[in-house]
C-alpha cells in the first residue's frame, strides 16, 4: 500500500463514510447494533493506516447531526484504537479471529469511553470520587456493551468473508 | 494449524466468560431502583427560563416511567444507542441539528449520568429538565 493518499484512496474513504453512516441510521433502533465497528475493520484491511482518517470525518457528521458532546471526543480516541489493532493483525484471515476482535472491541468499548466521560463530564473533585463515578458510569453501560459484543461477533462472522473477497479483488485492482 | 484452531476456540470462550463475569459485575452493582411509593419532584425549564414544577408519587423505578405518569407532563424523543435521546418536552422542541439546542438532565442539581431509561428514581429527588443552548456549554 502506498504511503501517500492517493485520488481513490479519497474515493474509498468517501465511501467508507457514506457506507458507515447509513448504516448507522438504518441501525439506530437497535442499540449497539452496529456496523462501524466492521466497515472500519474492512477499510483498514483496505487502505491501511490511511483508515484512520475516516475517524474524524464521521465523527464530524455525527456531531453536525446530533451535537457535539462528549462522545465526540470519545469516539475520537476509541475508534482508532479499533484501526490499529486491525492494521496489526492485518494479514490474519480467519474469519473467527476476525469476529472475536470485533467482539472483544464492542465487550470493552463503554470501558474504553469511560476516562472521557470521568475527565470531561463528570468532573470529580477526587479520585476516588472519578473512579466511582466511572465504575458506576461503566456498569450501567454493560447491557449495551454486551449486546455490542455480541452483535459485532454475529455481523462480523456473517458479512467477513464475502466483503474480504472485494476487499482482495479491491487490492489486486489497485496496483 | 492446531495452535490457531486451539487460539481461537480460546477466544470464543474467553469472549463467552468475560460477557458472563460482566453480566454478573452488572447485576451486582446495576443502579439501585427501589419499588414502592416515592414522593419526587420533576421541574421542565423551558427556552424562556420559566420552570414549571412537577410533585409526583410514583412506584417508578425508572425516570422514564415517572415522567410518562407525571399528569400534565409531555414529552417525545427518538431511541438512540445511549437510550432515548428526548426532543420535545411540553411541546417545545430542542434537537441540536435543528435548534442547536437539547433538553439536559439533573438530578439534584447535579448532571445526570443516566438516560431517563436507566435513571433511577429515587425518594425526594428533583429531577430537572432543562433547556440549554449549546452557546451555554
Amino acid at each position: 500500500m502506498d504511503k501517500k493518499f492517493e485520488i481513490k484512496d479519497i474515493a474509498y474513504i468517501g465511501m467508507a463514510v457514506a457506507l458507515i453512516e447509513t448504516c448507522k441510521m438504518a441501525l439506530a433502533y437497535l442499540p449497539n447494533i452496529e456496523l462501524t465497528s466492521f466497515w472500519l475493520i474492512m477499510f483498514t484491511l483496505l487502505l491501511g493506516w490511511k483508515a484512520l482518517i475516516i475517524v474524524p470525518i464521521f465523527v464530524a457528521i455525527e456531531a453536525g447531526l446530533y451535537g457535539p458532546h462528549v462522545w465526540v471526543i470519545m469516539y475520537l480516541y476509541v475508534w482508532p484504537i479499533l484501526i490499529l489493532l486491525t492494521h496489526l493483525f492485518r494479514k490474519n484471515g480467519n474469519v473467527l479471529f476476525w469476529a472475536l476482535l470485533s467482539g472483544f472491541f464492542g465487550l470493552f468499548f463503554g470501558a474504553l469511553c469511560t476516562p472521557a466521560q470521568i475527565i470531561f463530564f463528570t468532573k470529580p473533585e477526587t479520585l476516588d470520587a472519578a473512579l466511582k463515578a466511572g465504575f458506576a458510569w461503566w456498569v450501567a453501560g454493560i447491557p449495551y456493551d454486551v449486546a455490542h459484543a455480541i452483535g459485532n461477533f454475529s455481523i462480523m462472522f456473517v458479512l467477513y468473508t464475502p466483503i474480504r473477497i472485494a476487499v482482495n479483488k479491491l487490492k489486486t485492482f489497485s496496483h | 494449524m492446531k495452535n490457531k484452531k486451539t487460539g481461537i476456540i480460546v477466544g470464543v470462550i474467553a469472549l463467552a466468560a468475560l460477557i458472563a463475569v460482566m453480566a454478573v459485575v452488572f447485576i451486582l452493582n446495576r443502579p439501585a431502583a427501589s419499588a414502592g411509593g416515592k414522593n419526587i419532584t420533576i421541574e421542565v425549564t423551558g427556552s424562556e427560563g420559566t420552570t414549571t414544577s412537577y410533585a409526583v408519587s410514583t412506584d417508578a423505578e425508572f425516570l422514564k416511567q415517572a415522567m410518562d405518569e407525571t399528569d400534565g407532563l409531555t414529552y417525545s424523543g427518538t431511541e438512540s444507542e445511549y437510550g432515548m435521546m428526548v426532543e420535545v418536552v411540553n411541546g417545545e422542541q430542542a434537537i441540536y441539528a435543528e435548534d442547536n439546542a437539547y433538553w439536559a438532565f439533573y438530578v439534584n442539581g447535579e448532571y445526570g449520568q443516566y438516560g431517563i431509561d436507566s435513571q433511577p428514581v429515587t425518594d425526594g429527588d428533583t429531577y430537572s429538565i432543562v433547556y440549554e443552548t449549546a452557546a451555554a456549554e
